[in-house]
């Protein structure tokens, strides 16, 4: 009874979480067909820092551009920039991980590679490398790929290796279940989908971190349209146009909410005890 | 004996512990230490002993899932460490174990139709699928569990329904010799005479030859037709179940059957007990294994190992004093 209600509220929390960030997908999908890249490029000065109206829903910024269309062209760039990073760091993070768990010569190697870039702080390296690199929205993903890795590879090293001491593959040894076959249709599976459980809430966190990056000035830079960025040259008229902060804050706070409430979905569909 | 069909001949297993931190071994677990007993074809050979005496290791050994460090174990007269790839499938074919625990021994993301058809094809028991189905089947009838659990997965099974499919699982493959590692801990105990009938129905029916791997007494009494009490890696009593339990010569073994509770108010109170701990099978007792427990012990226990030797016939023990607790058991089956 009480279990039925409990994932009853579950589900629509999920739900809404989910409904959320579709829209908020379409949006960043649709977002660049539709608004002329001329919103952008084009400045007018005699618009500047106009308050929300019917005819600015957002407010326009200090160089007299309408933020509403910046924010949803914002939402394209935020969210593939997320998506990627989130995703090549968990093909990277598990493949290591697997590995480190699974071949003992090199668990050593990997682990201590892990260990030095966890020990730095994750925005000092990102800024680090994306200084290296240069200022870019790829660069940005790059730099966020290599601080987001380590976290996968450990949590994937560990499930390996608690998978691997699980009875059941002992169990399955006796049963003829060769090395191969075992690491990749019982163990594998049984890691892999925790890890990845993960992810939806990560995109989030990255999206948050890839936000405070381009605030501190590590990001694509003002004329192109990121949340993050947004927030920064916003902060400057804080007093004056405080729009200028609160609606791409408030987009950055919406998505990152839906996708941790996905995360918590996600959890729980690949858990195969709750699936009914 | 040459037509025993399993045979362990000063069978060890150490394991190493602590490893210091450059990966020397600071001391040696003495899991199994220099064992040895037959099986004959169609028998029930029950070993009992308390946890961390070793019994399970030496399932693990006969299922091949560890290499003894030294001594010899025989499959219908192959010694196991020299199975070529070929021999193998073959040996795993033959010599099936059931693990104590029914929940872990399956796959948590495994319907119970792929639990009971993949042995069939790894172990190449089977062509097809059809005949790997069917086969299953037939394996679930045995057990008698109902083909409706052949979709469900593992968490929505009971306990009793899990430990008779991992039996279902271990039989579709067609076994001679079956391991049973503690068959009933893992379920309730109105179960535990269900499953043990059903255990002891099956290997009339298809000939089987068990191990029975126990510490509950009762069970081992029930089911077996020779018993082996192990007590920190070595056999310290073997006889024939009537044998033994009407007439234990090892103040081990005295111990273990008077504290099996009897339904009697009246009965005298447990005579024999052993004192204390068991003690760590990294720092073994000089002398006889059971001098620091055993309320008999001399000063020759403390300093010479007593070795397993015939005091009847049939009947082995290793004890300076064999006997001399004799007179302390309660335990009574037939009054």
């Amino acid at each position: 009874m009480l279990g039925q209600l409990a994932s009853i509220r579950r589900s629509t929390v999920a739900t809404t979480g989910a409904a959320l960030f579709v829209a908020i997908f379409v949006t960043g999908a649709v977002a660049p067909l539709v608004i002329p890249a001329s919103v952008v490029r084009d400045v007018a000065f005699g618009a500047r820092l106009l308050p929300p109206s019917a005819r600015h829903w957002f407010g326009t910024d200090d160089f007299g551009r309408d933020l509403f269309s910046l924010v949803m062209l914002a939402a394209n760039l935020d969210l593939r920039v997320a998506l990627s990073v989130v995703l090549g760091a968990l093909l990277v993070g598990t493949v290591l991980g697997a590995v480190a768990g699974l071949v003992n010569r090199l668990d050593e190697p990997i682990m201590r590679a892990t260990d030095v870039f966890l020990s730095i702080p994750s925005l000092v390296l990102a800024m680090a490398i994306a200084s290296v690199l240069g200022r870019s929205v790829q660069n940005l993903a790059i730099a966020l790929v290599f601080v987001s890795w380590p976290i996968y590879c450990r949590l994937m090293r560990g499930q390996v290796l608690s998978e691997k001491q699980k009875p059941y593959v002992k169990s399955l040894r006796t049963l003829g279940v060769g090395p191969a076959r075992m690491i990749f249709l019982h163990v594998v599976p049984n890691t892999l989908f925790p890890v990845i459980a993960r992810a939806p809430a990560d995109v989030g966190l990255i999206l948050i971190t890839m936000a405070a990056l381009s605030y501190i000035g590590f990001g694509p830079g003002p004329y192109v349209p990121e949340w993050g960025s947004l927030v920064a040259a916003g902060q400057t008229y804080i007093f004056q146009a405080p729009w200028l902060v609160v609606f791409p804050g408030v987009a950055i706070f919406l998505t990152s909410l839906s996708l941790n409430l996905v995360g918590d979905w996600a959890r729980d569909v690949f858990d195969p005890r709750l699936r009914s | 004996m040459s037509d025993d069909l399993v045979r362990l001949d000063g069978v060890a297993k150490h394991f190493p512990v602590g490893g210091g931190f450059f990966g020397r071994t600071a001391a040696r677990v003495k899991a199994v230490d220099g064992v040895s007993f037959g099986i004959r074809e169609g028998q029930t050979f029950g070993l009992v002993g308390e946890s961390g005496c070793g019994k399970s290791t030496i399932a693990m050994l006969l299922v091949k899932l560890l290499e003894p460090t030294a001594g010899r174990l025989t499959f219908e007269g192959a010694d196991l460490a020299r199975l070529d790839r070929g021999a193998m499938k073959d040996f795993r074919r033959r010599v099936q174990i059931v693990f104590q625990d029914p929940y872990g021994s399956l796959d948590p993301r495994q319907t119970m139709l792929k639990a009971l058809i993949e042995p069939l094809f790894t172990l190449k028991v089977v062509a097809d699928r059809a005949a790997a189905v069917a086969r299953a089947e037939r394996a679930l009838e045995m057990v008698g569990l109902d083909r409706e659990v052949l979709k469900r997965l593992p968490h929505e099974l009971s306990g009793g329904q899990r430990q008779r499919l991992v039996v279902a699982r271990a039989l579709a493959v067609g076994p001679r010799f079956v391991i049973l590692d503690e068959p009933t801990s893992s379920v309730d105990v109105s179960l535990q005479a269900q499953i043990l009938s059903l255990l002891a129905e099956l290997k009339r029916g298809q000939g089987l030859t068990y191990l029975l791997i126990s510490h509950n007494l009762v069970v081992i009494r029930y089911m077996s037709d020779v018993v082996a009490v192990m007590y920190l890696g070595k056999i310290v009593e073997m006889a024939s179940s009537e044998e033994l339990f009407t007439r234990p010569l090892h103040p081990y073994t005295v111990a273990l059957i008077s504290a099996i509770p009897v339904p009697d108010p009246e009965a005298s109170t447990i005579a024999a007990l052993a004192k204390g701990d068991v003690p760590s099978p990294v720092n073994l007792p000089s002398g006889c294994r059971y001098h620091s427990r055993c309320p008999y012990a001399q000063t020759v226990c403390r300093e010479q190992e007593p070795p397993l030797r015939e005091l009847r016939a049939g009947h082995y023990g290793a004890c300076h004093f064999p006997g001399v607790a004799a007179s302390a058991v309660p335990y009574r089956p037939e009054s």
